[in-house]
């Protein structure tokens, strides 16, 4: 009799706690007796990036390693990830998989807008980091929807599970305490839905392709990683990655330049009376314009809101 | 013993910390920082008694490194990728000092392109400078690698430095359930290093590395030194059986896996050989008999071993995670090196998972198919370069956008 390997794959963006949740659920599991791996895949990329993480329960070894192509579970830190085709988020979800995400949204309306296969669970896991941390910190109580839904382990072993990850990233005892707050909060919020009865066999033998594909050669000036197209990067808006929205009330603004000369994004310009500019296509959130304003002429405003 | 979920780079820094390492000399570089960091944190909280150093570059670090271990100081190193180049020289220059030290490299690919997924032209490029190399395939074997590495790296018929690699992400960033042997165990296993012949101190000069002309004597400490490289391989099966014995681990310089009677053999490297492992029990499920011979000392190359272990098979498949360009895979080259005769069975070679790229399923199996065409039709060297038509498409489409194309 093989093993059962159960498999997570997590999807968010780089700030969103992906990596910390997925260890948090990880180490649940561990405490809880089975054995288990868990991994991130990431780039260079800076804050507000899609990020991807993956755990692996199982009751006996696990001989597997790398990207989940089949999960059973997929945890979504951010439903705006669904509209990025190049995020994959449903790759690989079928019929028996269960969908985890972070949204204000019902269930069916995810199901229905995105064709989700296989069931769907909601949960507005930022309005409780928010009320409870003060900031969208969402990886302990995504650990908290994700254990939960799957009844991996009970709430007195991810308590212990989300005060020994913190503890090792060296948060202080307070912060942990208000994120095992936030935690309990969603862990009791989210449904118990269980897993799929079976656990996903490997796939079997693919006759689908019968020779190994041969690669072409091409012309080298389009064979070298090189760009030569204008405004590429332009053509990539950050839509979707800002959780506060910066607004400058122009009525206090005192045309200092220091939002234009502090956005490390270049998204603020000036117009011709030297009055900033949001671009808000590539404006990330990060908040730098909010603080650095000395007459806080710039205030941010909840995404969902604005 | 304890069993805890460390990364690759947890269970690294744990085998420098239980190897009691007097010198650290570091810098950082993704994948690879983690492992100074832990070191570091736990020299600050008095955990660790060591000396971290931090360089001004690879090159430095690798010459400090070999500089204090002449010392008579056990020393630890790790770096990744472009620090290993970057430090190219002086790998070179410390191996032939004749020092014991242990660098730990973690795996990723050269630029250019950049990024920071793995493949092993890293490591690969070191593998003619003396350095030995140990390449790991779980976070438990990083960590028991780095501690026979000590065994190894100081024998007195040895006394070559020893690289132990280590996947960057596949096993730098995941975590596994890994036992930590106690430190007392450990202490028995690897006591304080004795050197016999550097040891340079105030009251102690010496020179190393000193010059010479005319090729004799240049030959004759080079030959010294495969000399000694050769006599590593005696030298590592004494350690590891000593091992198994007290941790009840054991590791041979190779691992076959469903091997003994296998008729189509894969032969595989590092962490993806995971994932070769599961091809190969998803093809036995299917009645075929595979197996998967993962390489684990790659220098010295373990020739007697590995001939042992491909002859009389009906075909053998290497699939290389690096790529020598105008080439072709760098471990088919050495394999085929020392498969001759009768006995030898037909060879084919794969490159996969450069830069971290995924292994298909389905390429498993028509690398098998391709294995049986081979027992008809020979020999063949040239590679096969794993990639799909829906990535050679995607990767069209990404190419029509570089290049502005409607």
């Amino acid at each position: 009799m093989s093993a059962v390997v159960r498999h997570l794959r997590f999807h968010g963006r780089g700030g969103e706690g992906v990596k910390l949740a997925s260890r948090i659920v990880s180490r649940a599991a561990f405490v809880a007796g089975w054995t288990v791996q868990d991994s991130p895949l990431y780039g260079a990329e800076r804050r507000g990036a899609p990020v991807v993480a993956f755990v692996r329960c199982s009751d006996g070894p696990i001989h597997e390693r790398g990207y989940i192509e089949m999960p059973d579970v997929v945890v979504l830190m951010d439903h705006s990830l669904l509209a990025h085709l190049d995020a994959a988020v449903l790759h690989g979800l079928g019929e028996d998989s269960l969908l985890l995400v972070n949204t204000a949204q019902p269930a069916e309306e995810i199901k229905a807008g995105y064709a989700v296969p296989g069931r769907v669970v909601t949960l507005d896991v930022s309005t409780i980091a928010l009320d409870l941390l003060g900031h969208r910190w969402l990886s302990a109580p995504m650990a908290g929807l994700a254990v939960k839904a799957t009844a991996l382990a009970p709430w007195p072993t991810l308590a212990q599970a989300v005060a020994i990850e913190l503890t090792e990233i060296g948060l202080d005892s307070e912060f942990v305490e208000r994120n095992l707050r936030a935690t309990q909060q969603a862990f009791e919020a989210a449904p118990a839905v269980g897993w799929a009865a079976a656990g996903k066999a490997p796939p079997p033998a693919r006759a689908s392709a019968t020779a190994l594909f041969v690669l072409p050669r091409l012309p080298a000036r389009v064979a070298a990683p090189s760009i030569d197209a204008e405004a590429t990067s332009a053509l990539r808006t950050m839509d979707g990655w800002r959780v506060f929205r910066p607004v400058v009330d122009l009525t206090r603004c005192t045309r200092c330049f220091l939002c234009f000369a502090l956005c490390p994004e270049g998204a603020i310009q000036l117009d011709s009376q030297h009055y900033p500019v949001i671009d808000y296509d590539h404006c990330k959130g990060c908040l730098v314009c909010v603080n650095e304003c000395p007459p806080k002429a710039i205030s941010e405003v909840r995404e969902e809101a604005a | 013993m304890r069993r805890d979920l460390l990364t690759g780079n947890a269970a690294a820094a744990w085998g420098a910390r239980l190897a009691e390492v007097d010198y650290i000399p570091a810098y950082p570089i993704t994948p690879q920082t983690e492992i100074i960091e832990d070191l570091a944190q736990w020299i600050g909280r008095g955990e660790l008694e060591a000396r971290l150093v931090t360089l001004d570059s690879e090159h430095s670090m690798l010459t400090a490194a070999g500089a204090a271990a002449a010392t008579g100081a056990r020393v630890f190193t790790a770096t990744s990728s472009q620090g290993l180049v970057y430090g190219f020289e002086m790998l070179y220059t410390v191996a032939g000092w004749r020092v014991p030290l242990v660098l730990v490299n973690v795996s990723r690919a050269l630029a250019a392109p950049i990024t920071l997924e793995p493949d092993h032209n890293d490591v690969l490029a070191a593998r003619d400078s003396g350095f030995l190399q140990i390449h790991a395939e779980t976070c438990q074997e990083v960590l028991d690698s780095v501690l026979m590495a000590y065994r190894l790296t100081e024998h007195p018929d040895v006394l070559l430095p020893v690289l132990v690699n280590l996947d960057g992400f596949y096993l730098s960033f995941t975590r596994e359930p890994v036992s930590l042997p106690a430190a007392a165990a450990v202490r028995e296993f690897l006591p304080a290093y004795q050197p016999v012949h550097a040891k340079l101190s105030a009251g102690h000069a010496m020179a190393q590395g000193v010059a010479v002309l005319g090729g004799s004597a240049y030959a004759f400490f080079k030959y010294q030194m495969q000399r000694a490289a050769e006599a590593a391989l005696a030298v590592h099966a004494g350690i590891a059986a000593e091992f198994a014995d007290r941790f009840g681990r054991s590791y041979g310089v190779v691992e076959g896996y469903q091997l003994d009677d296998a008729e189509w053999v894969i032969v595989m490297a590092n962490s993806f050989s995971t994932v070769g492992k599961a091809e190969v029990s998803r093809l036995r499920a299917g009645g075929e008999k595979v197996g998967l011979l993962r390489l684990r000392l790659v220098r010295p190359f373990p020739v007697a071993t590995i001939v042992a272990a491909l002859s009389g098979r009906r075909a053998v498949a290497v699939i290389d995670q690096n790529i020598s360009i105008g080439k072709g895979g760098i471990l088919f080259a050495e394999v085929a090196s020392v498969l001759r005769g009768g006995s030898a069975p037909p060879l084919r070679s794969f490159i996969g998972g450069l830069g971290g790229r995924r292994f298909r399923s389905e390429e498993f199996d028509l690398m098998l198919a391709a294995l049986r065409q081979a027992e008809h039709s020979g020999g063949s060297s040239e590679p096969h370069l794993l990639f799909s038509e829906t990535e050679y498409l995607q990767l069209r489409e990404m190419l029509r956008i570089a290049h502005g194309q409607k």
